[in-house]
């Protein structure tokens, strides 16, 4: 099902979505007692980026002039199926959600490649941690995506949020809590945040996201820290539809709770990052594997409520 | 036979040329072995009857998958009695791998053949007995012409796989593939002469209209697990699987992996349409050993340094998810919920056929880089996009593909398989949400991992700095080898843009395959519920490489003032990079196999570096398969010293063995009189 009026709103939270990281950094100086960068730092990187001439590594090939493209598209087209201010995902249909996992994850793909395409150490190094944080990432989004499939007895993700209202919450509220939680980490590791990677690190040897695109320079790195952002709205407009419900407000109330919601988890995000410290690389799987388990714990106290 | 072929009626005619075909195919393998002396003429007539064949063939296949037409029963007569031959939509279905793997693997030869010095003479012969013996093994709707064709298929297969007797790990690879391969066909025969002891005759029409006691069935669906098992690679039975395709020349492995290995799956399929409704338990059995089997082989594909290894290994974890979907649709049999059956069976045929066109190109790609590079080790490649740019460009396709992501054709298939698991979850039994968590975060883990392994592969191999002696001069494959990866690329195309259209066909090879056992009738299947579904994903799929390959020729053309790339790699301000400080194929895979090493456990080789200023030190890893070196190698150590005593009898005494069917003979007579 396509909705032309949620195709404009997904196209709003498209073009706001670089505020989520200015959000993101108000809240660590807040905590950090430093007055910290603008709101609207990220467009001022991107206008800035825009403007500058590319240098290219002589070992590079075509991967990493294509990867921006397939970075970008997989950020947008991701948006496009995601349910966005209570109202159904600009394209719905049964099974969206897997697509939308799959997008990103060619996304992931090309960005891993042209990581590898520069011939370097750190860039591979930060490959080989993509792939495997990803993998163990995405069977935890799944499991949680079953529950609530079962709970609501649909299969488009639209049509998912549209039944889980505030009564589904009363009756369950320890396995949608469990859910919320895990999907909370997934959100973290998809977007590189701490405690799983650190966006602001200078030591090469610990990034996984900044590592990948260091030989990246000017238009292409612009496209891609706004695909970035543009990905971390994709997976916060997961986690309020699965929070919130405003089904039953107007269009305008529902724009403004929307906004609200996703300026909250933003903060949420900024107060994780301020007050924990980024894990061990040893620990990282441990960590996400614990997402996963969540979710089955959730799953079981589904079976045992059915 | 033929000689009124143009008075019989249309059907007749259809069948017909499918056996014209076979023939064709295997006059043609023939007479390229007699004139093998000349090789040009050898290779004409090869790969002549090679593509001539197929397309003979594929107007019978394509009138009985898209017309439903119903094509005659032809009868053989043989020694031991009548058989049967019947070309059905599920034979139509499953002879499109080797329909377009086999001119492919024809073209790719014959292109070969006048540059590679290893070729062989015989291998026209085999290879066309291979294929010949895959269409007529379709084709028998009969048990003794099935196990024929079967093993005239692992012979065929055998030789092709030893072709390069004179390395020792090439021949013993082959050994494995010969005794599992008996191993599993010991299985399937003693599983036929079961059915047929019970129904009293040999036809497979036959063995589905008896009266089954029981138990009998369940140990039936066993035997067919095992057996077929062997083929496909399910877990404990996969180990000669990836060196048998190392070792075999590329094309051979890619029509072992994309055409042999689907003929497993086709021979369960066969016998789970001749056993009653499933149980439950058969379905928990495919649907766990499909999972740990795509599980282990992607983290064994990680662990390896061989290029081919890692293919092989994908191949192994391709038929682990094939085998979950046809699990997931056993179960939905067992429960009467004909629309979950329909679907995950589309999903698993479709991902047969998309497996095979992927495999393929990837199959022949590692031989155009062992053309190029003159090795398979992973860790001496690097950089070859700018050397064999053409070789790069179909890597890089079919990786995507294979890795089951969208763009590509196999994310349709794995889409659909996961439908299938998202429809399982809504019910309320809490069986069926346990199948759909196996699922959807067993598919999700190893797409995950699939992903790892195909981005190592591509971008260790294509990407980066030359690893390879930079002297050795590289070029890209002759125009004319080219020509069979084109004919796959365009399959691959056909199957994303086709996709909506072959549902309604494969819908109903999988209701032919569940209709006589569960009753369900076509419309319970519910193919539209996938129309809308799977065509917006194939427009998402065709708007993102549109909308891709434009943004990157508009950036190319009009935004590009300034740009330079004449720079070494940046890297933090490294002042001399290295290709020797590269990320290594280990390196990368370095974290996940650590996690995973209980399981695979591989073997380090290395001296620690100690002191200040070392002047040596090395390192190497090695993992050979930890099923084989911990429950093969042993199990079979411990067969081989209970049959010692054994050996006494073998001792190469003519007279002896004559007086053993003597008395062979004698208690058969005495057996026989005492018995009545």
């Amino acid at each position: 099902m396509i909705n032309p009026s949620s195709i404009l709103i997904c196209l709003l939270m498209i073009v706001l979505s670089p505020l989520l990281p200015g959000i993101i950094n108000k809240t660590k100086a807040f905590f950090g007692g430093r007055q910290g960068p603008p709101v609207l730092q990220l467009y001022f990187d991107i206008a800035k980026l825009l403007r500058k001439s590319s240098v290219y590594s002589e070992t590079t090939t075509a991967v990493t002039r294509i990867a921006p493209f397939v970075i970008l598209f997989s950020a947008l087209s991701a948006a496009l199926l995601v349910p966005v201010a209570f109202r159904s995902a600009g394209i719905s249909f049964t099974g969206d959600i897997i697509l939308l996992a799959y997008l990103l994850g060619i996304g992931r793909f090309f960005m891993v490649l042209a990581a590898l395409d520069t011939g370097s150490a750190f860039e591979g190094m930060g490959a080989a941690r993509e792939v495997l944080y990803s993998a163990l990432a995405e069977p935890a989004l799944f499991c949680g995506l079953l529950v609530l499939i079962n709970e609501t007895s649909q299969t488009s993700l639209s049509a998912i949020y549209e039944k889980l209202t505030a009564e589904c919450w009363w009756q369950n509220p320890m396995t949608f809590l469990l859910i919320a939680v895990s999907w909370m980490i997934v959100l973290l590791v998809e977007n590189a945040r701490i405690p799983i990677d650190d966006p602001n690190t200078h030591l090469e040897l610990t990034m996984i996201h900044e590592v990948m695109i260091l030989d990246y320079s000017s238009k292409d790195l612009a496209l891609i820290e706004f695909a970035g952002a543009v990905k971390l709205a994709v997976f916060s407009s997961l986690l309020v539809g699965l929070v919130f419900s405003g089904n039953e407000l107007g269009l305008p109330l529902q724009l403004l709770a929307f906004a609200a919601a996703m300026t909250l988890v933003a903060i949420i995000v900024g107060v994780v990052e301020s007050t924990i410290a980024r894990f061990r690389l040893l620990h990282v799987p441990k960590f996400i594997v614990g997402s996963g388990a969540l979710a089955i714990i959730a799953l079981i106290l589904k079976l045992s409520g059915n | 036979m033929l000689a009124n072929y143009w008075q019989m009626p249309l059907q007749e005619q259809t069948m017909q040329q499918f056996i014209i075909a076979i023939t064709l195919i295997t006059v043609g393998g023939i007479l390229a072995f007699i004139t093998r002396k000349n090789r040009d003429v050898s290779t004409i007539v090869g790969a002549g009857s090679a593509i001539i064949g197929s397309l003979i063939a594929a107007v019978p296949v394509a009138r009985v998958l898209f017309s439903s037409a119903e094509l005659p029963l032809l009868l053989l007569n043989l020694p031991l009695g009548e058989a049967t031959l019947k070309l059905d939509a599920v034979s139509a279905f499953f002879s499109l791998p080797i329909l377009a793997l086999f001119p492919a693997v024809a073209l790719y030869n014959a292109a070969c053949s006048k540059h590679d010095r290893h070729t062989h003479d015989n291998c026209w012969l085999l290879l066309n007995m291979l294929a010949a013996a895959m269409l007529l093994l379709l084709a028998s709707a009969n048990a003794l012409t099935f196990l024929i064709a079967w093993e005239l298929m692992s012979v065929a297969a055998f030789f092709l796989i030893v072709w390069r007797d004179e390395i020792a790990s090439a021949r013993s690879a082959a050994w494995q593939f010969l005794i599992a391969s008996h191993v599993g066909t010991a299985a399937l025969m003693l599983l036929f002469a079961l059915l047929s002891v019970q129904s009293g005759s040999l036809e497979f029409a036959r063995f589905a209209a008896m009266y089954m006691p029981a138990g009998f069935e369940t140990t039936a669906f066993l035997l067919a697990v095992f057996g077929f098992g062997v083929k496909v690679g399910l877990l404990p039975l996969h180990v000669w699987l990836p060196d048998s395709y190392t070792f075999a020349d590329a094309p051979v492995s890619a029509i072992l992996s994309g055409a042999m290995s689907k003929m497993g799956f086709y021979g369960l399929l066969r016998v789970l349409m001749l056993l009653p409704l499933p149980r439950e338990s058969w379905g928990w059995l495919l649907v766990v050993g499909g999972l740990l089997t795509g599980i282990f082989a992607l983290i064994m594909a990680l662990a390896q340094s061989d290029i081919k290894k890692v293919v092989s290994y994908s191949s192994m974890e391709n038929a682990g998810i094939i085998l979950m979907a046809i699990g997931c649709s056993l179960l939905a049999m067992s429960w009467k919920q004909p629309e979950i059956a329909g679907i995950a069976m589309a999903g698993a045929l479709l991902h047969i056929l998309n497996h095979a066109v992927c495999k393929g190109l990837l199959f022949m790609g590692t031989g155009a880089i062992y053309w190029g590079t003159g090795t398979r080790r992973l860790e001496l490649m690097g950089g070859l996009a700018g050397k064999m740019p053409f070789t790069a460009v179909c890597f890089a396709l079919a990786s995507v593909a294979i890795a089951g992501l969208p763009p590509f054709n196999s994310f349709i298939s794995e889409f659909i398989i996961f439908i299938a698991g998202l429809k399982a979850a809504i019910s309320n039994d809490p069986q069926a949400l346990l199948l759909a968590a196996a699922m959807l975060s067993g598919l999700a883990l190893i797409g995950g991992l699939a992903a790892a392994t195909f981005a190592r592969t591509f971008g260790l191999v294509f990407l980066g700095a030359a690893r390879h002696d930079k002297k050795h001069e590289m070029q890209d494959i002759s125009p004319a080898l080219r020509l069979p990866f084109i004919f796959l690329l365009i399959c691959m195309g056909a199957l994303i843009v086709a996709a909506p259209w072959l549902l309604s066909p494969i819908m109903r090879v999988s209701w032919l395959i569940m209709a006589r056992q569960t009753g369900f009738a076509l419309v319970d299947l519910s193919e539209a519920a996938l129309w809308q579904p799977v065509g917006l994903v194939v427009a998402f799929s065709l708007t993102m490489i549109v909308l891709v390959l434009a943004g990157w020729q508009l950036r190319r053309k009009f935004f590009s003032a300034g740009e330079r790339s004449d720079r070494p790699t940046w890297d933090c301000g490294y002042a001399a990079p290295d290709a020797r400080m590269q990320y290594t194929s280990s390196s990368f895979s370095q974290t996940i196999v650590d996690i995973f090493s209980p399981v695979v456990r591989p073997y380090k080789h290395g001296e620690k570096v100690s002191g200040l200023f070392p002047q040596h030190a090395s390192f190497r890893t090695d993992t050979p398969d930890s099923l084989l070196r911990y429950l093969f190698v042993p199990l079979f150590g411990l067969i081989d010293r209970i049959l010692l005593p054994l050996r006494g009898l073998q001792h190469g005494r003519l007279h002896l063995y004559i007086c053993y069917v003597a008395i062979t003979l004698l208690a058969l007579l005495v057996w026989k009189v005492v018995a009545i």
